[in-house]
């Protein structure tokens, strides 16, 4: 199995191994599912309140992959299953180690925030072979990083090591290889405590918000905190801070 | 160069309806001041910058829809947002929620070293509402401004140099004298230079180039000597 999906607490645990550690459409496909799995379960008792991406990120496409016609009438563009996991509406924490080029890349590029392992390396190979990233790379990685090295990782294909990807805020924190899983875990784990309704929304006001002015984005901020005002789970929050005991999130 | 003091030191400078009302008068009075060139805003006490929103006052609206029409009617952020002084945050201690957000709207950012900073919203069960979602995005990279907006973790003064969210460390004795000179430094420019380079930037960055540009040379215009 390229992907496998389980499941601790509130917590949904998307495990990537693609054989060779190169990506086919199976895989991405595989990976759209689980994401679409994980992300419809935000109501009931097996609610899922983030989600974490960890294992193989992979270090580029099969041969077979990257032949393949993107655009034909009916078939689903080979990026597809990575724009899914980045609509997941809760909170995605991707743990990363070793390579994570290609459309690893653009697959933690799909998470909302990355934490490394201090082997972790990244890089855009894609124009050296003559193509372009095909899973929304061009787009996600200026803006996770802006276009000063966005550029210099698509048009160098320049291979970056963890601590450089922390300089220029690819990536939000470096750990040893074998603690990252344990602090990719912990961070989902926080995440998964707070309200899950103002998660969702945060990521969301973020995520949308940049793609407007700040003005526009101003107001929609405000449209969603109002409309948080009138969740169970705000009055909640503000009862238990009140009498200094922790919060009992419901989702409503 | 003009001083905001934010003075409730006993609540850790919480922004209380009444200090909403108090900023929005300096705030419209920096606004409406050609003389002012820079302001430098920080909190009173030893112990924080400001703690954020005051919770005990949570509520108070009648409705919901009430509080969005009062937010309406006297928006604090939009003014603070667009306001053209340039403006220095000199941060100790707690800079959470409505205080981390308050000085996300100033130009420069001095951390004191025992400085630290947080969205921590999230734990109440809603999300920062003095637009931090959206400056917070805006002066971070996206990964790091999401994992402050979702899991409300706290960044220490060093963590926050490195992310690029303030643009010096120093120790707490030094830090109104550092964000004095900094202060010194923009306000002995041509003010009215340094307010058209501000909102060149601000305005510019949400519009398409071709429109920023344009932007740019009607203020580069208007500023040019008079031949």
């Amino acid at each position: 199995m390229s992907v496998t999906i389980t499941f601790e607490g509130a917590i949904a645990i998307i495990t990537l191994a693609p054989e060779g550690g190169r990506h086919d459409r199976a895989s991405i496909e595989a990976l759209g599912d689980a994401a679409v799995y994980a992300g419809g379960h935000i109501d009931g008792p097996e609610a899922v309140r983030a989600i974490l991406v960890t294992g193989d990120f992979g270090s580029g496409w099969t041969d077979e992959a990257l032949g393949d016609v993107d655009g034909l009438p009916g078939v689903e563009p080979l990026g597809a299953g990575v724009h899914a996991l980045a609509e997941a509406p809760q909170p995605v924490v991707a743990a990363i180690r070793g390579a994570c080029h290609g459309p690893g890349l653009e697959i933690a590029l799909a998470c909302d925030i990355r934490l490394v392992a201090a082997d972790a390396t990244f890089a855009a190979p894609e124009t050296a072979a003559g193509m372009l990233p095909r899973a929304g790379g061009s787009q996600r990685l200026a803006r996770a990083v802006g276009r000063a090295q966005a550029l210099r990782l698509l048009l160098t294909g320049d291979v970056v090591d963890a601590v450089e990807a922390r300089r220029i805020g690819l990536v939000s924190a470096v750990h040893p290889a074998l603690e990252v899983d344990g602090a990719a875990r912990a961070l989902a784990g926080r995440i998964a405590e707070r309200g899950p309704i103002a998660t969702r929304m945060g990521k969301e006001a973020v995520h949308r918000g940049a793609e407007m002015t700040l003005e526009q984005a101003l107001r929609y901020e405000t449209d969603l905190t109002i409309l948080l005002q009138s969740t169970a789970d705000r009055a909640e929050g503000v009862r238990a801070f009140a009498s200094k005991r922790p919060p009992r999130f419901t989702g409503r | 160069m003009v001083w905001l003091t934010l003075d409730r030191p006993e609540r850790l400078n919480a922004v209380s309806l009444e200090m909403r009302d108090d900023l929005w008068g300096a705030l419209t009075l920096l606004r409406d001041d050609p003389t002012v060139r820079c302001a430098v805003i920080h909190g009173a006490g030893d112990r924080a910058f400001s703690a954020g929103a005051d919770i005990t006052e949570f509520g108070t609206a009648p409705t919901i829809l009430d509080a969005r029409e009062a937010r309406r009617a006297r928006d604090l952020w939009g003014v603070m947002s667009t306001l053209m002084v340039p403006l220095v945050a000199a941060v100790h201690g707690f800079a959470y929620g409505a205080g981390l957000e308050m000085s996300l709207y100033c130009d420069i950012r001095i951390a004191a070293q025992d400085a630290r900073f947080a969205l921590p919203e999230v734990t109440l069960g809603y999300i920062p509402s003095a637009g931090g979602t959206q400056t917070a995005p805006r002066h971070l990279q996206r990964s790091d401004a999401l994992r402050l907006v979702t899991s409300g973790d706290s960044l220490t003064a060093a963590e926050a140099f490195e992310a690029g969210l303030v643009h010096a460390v120093v120790p707490s004795a030094a830090l109104l004298d550092t964000a004095r000179a900094w202060a010194e430094r923009i306000a002995s420019r041509p003010q009215a230079a340094t307010r058209a380079a501000k909102r060149a930037v601000i305005e510019g960055i949400d519009l398409p180039l071709t429109e920023g540009l344009a932007l740019e040379r009607r203020l580069a215009t208007a500023l040019r000597p008079a031949s």
